[in-house]
């Protein structure tokens, strides 16, 4: 009886000293790790522009407007929003629940809103111009051959809407194949210039498929990732849908006409 | 008193048996080709140098620790509790590990994913607690899991620079490999580290004969 008394409190007391070390660790290093992660995606989002530094990351700052879509593609937060629009907006969305807590606009993703049934989704949208060049960036996500997969698509227009560059990130992804969807920087560059609307104004993504025949909205797919390159293909049809709306209203025309 | 200083001296020294400590895992005791402990994670990181040398750090960093602190409290541990107390150490070093990466080493990180958690799972940290720290004092354990990791890591680099030299014709993300090299992708697939792993432990043995059947 004595030596079970015994085993319990050195049980209690190992996992006490390491319970209070962790979390003290923990709370330490979050702030950090936050950091790191927002940092991370940033430079995802400025690495789908063409010629921009994704490295330098004030770029972000500097650059790009968040704009806030709901399901149907409406905006609920527009790019000029001031900062009380902002927080108002934060919390309303932090009142949705499943445990999703969004601090920052940047902080709004669509692995979080995963959560949510579609018709509480929402869709954050960037607008980046230096000056001399304006870009819609849209973020997209689906199933690659393991896990996840994600992205973010720069779109330029000029007479139409036209891919000016795509950013690619997966979770386990197969290294070598699937995985080539983030490394491959010849399957990137694929899609630039490919047009997400057909002649006749039909929407029509960017297919990746195994012959391309439509040279303006096909690519390549990887060979040896079959899966993986289907999975880019939906996520870009399926993702890009979402933005339509958006991107109508985004065209330099209707905003001067406005 | 004399006793007692002599005591505190070979606590801490660093004769011929420490360096053999050291030294032993890297080659004639080697955790991975010797011991066949901690493949899983040698077949798995080991596509890439720079993720292989972030895991043989933090390999290097749980044993040895581990090692220390279940030495220091190996008189104290409970026998029919001792392995959940090993664990316990272990996974909150593993935490540890994990954490700091997240903070301070974002991309490895990222490359790493679930790898970091499983070295919970590694039987190199396990195996050695069970065969050496519960047996010896803090420091020689302490460098017993030092050595052990030096062991894993030498093993694990090798195999990352053959198979990212081979399969993506890089190191450390660097082109090495001149222009009309075409990468081999099957060698960074983790059935390469298969046979890579097998011609490692070949060389080693048709080098050193004593150790075949030792495995």
């Amino acid at each position: 009886m004595q030596s079970n008394l015994k085993i319990y409190l050195y049980v209690i007391v190992m996992t006490g000293i390491t319970a209070a070390v962790l979390s003290f660790l923990y709370n330490s290093l979050e702030p950090l790790q936050a950091k790191n992660r927002e940092d991370a995606k940033k430079k995802s989002i400025l690495a789908s522009l063409p010629d921009v530094d994704a490295s330098n990351i004030s770029l972000f700052d500097k650059n790009i407007k968040t704009t806030i879509l709901d399901a149907e593609g409406k905006e609920i937060l527009s790019a000029a929003a001031d900062e009380k629009k902002v927080t108002d907006l934060l919390q309303k969305l932090n009142k949705r629940g499943e445990g999703v807590k969004y601090l920052k606009l940047i902080d709004v993703d669509l692995a979080l809103e995963d959560k949510f049934p579609l018709e509480k989704r929402i869709y954050p949208a960037y607008s980046y111009s230096d000056g001399k060049n304006t870009y819609q960036i849209v973020c997209v996500r689906g199933n690659g051959l393991w896990d996840k997969i994600w992205g973010y698509i720069s779109l330029s227009y000029k007479d139409k809407w036209t891919v000016a560059g795509v950013n690619f990130e997966h979770k386990a992804e197969t290294p070598g194949l699937g995985a080539e969807i983030k490394d491959s920087k010849a399957f990137k560059d694929q899609f630039k210039s490919k047009q997400i609307f057909d002649n006749d104004g039909k929407y029509v993504s960017v297919a990746v498929v195994k012959a391309p025949k439509y040279k303006d909205w096909e690519v390549k797919s990887i060979s040896g990732a079959t899966v993986t390159s289907v999975g880019v293909s939906e996520m870009m049809i399926k993702g890009i849908s979402n933005y339509l709306n958006f991107l109508d209203k985004a065209k330099p025309n209707s905003l001067t006409s406005k | 008193m004399s006793a007692e200083i002599k005591e505190k001296e070979s606590a801490i020294a660093f004769g011929q048996k420490e360096v053999k400590l050291l030294t032993d895992p890297i080659d004639d005791d080697n955790p991975v080709t010797v011991q066949v402990l901690g493949v899983c994670s040698a077949l798995a990181v080991t596509s890439q140098v720079y993720p292989a040398l972030i895991m043989a750090i933090g390999v290097t960093l749980v044993t040895a620790f581990s090692n220390l602190v279940v030495s220091s409290l190996r008189k104290t541990i409970p026998n029919s509790i001792r392995m959940i107390v090993q664990l316990l150490v272990i996974a909150a070093l593993v935490q540890i590990v994990e954490m700091s990466l997240g903070a301070f080493a974002f991309s490895a990180y990222e490359m790493l994913s679930v790898f970091v958690g499983l070295i919970i799972t590694n039987c190199i940290v396990m195996g050695r607690l069970e065969a050496f720290a519960m047996a010896n004092k803090p420091w020689q354990s302490f460098l017993d899991g030092i050595g052990n990791g030096l062991g894993y890591g030498f093993i694990l680099v090798v195999m990352a620079i053959i198979r990212e030299l081979t399969g993506k014709g890089s190191l450390m993300g660097w082109r090495i490999m001149p222009e009309w090299y075409v990468p081999n992708n099957l060698m960074v697939l983790p059935c390469a580290s298969l046979f890579i792993i097998g011609v490692m432990i070949w060389i080693q043995r048709g080098r050193n004969r004593k150790l075949i059947d030792i495995s």
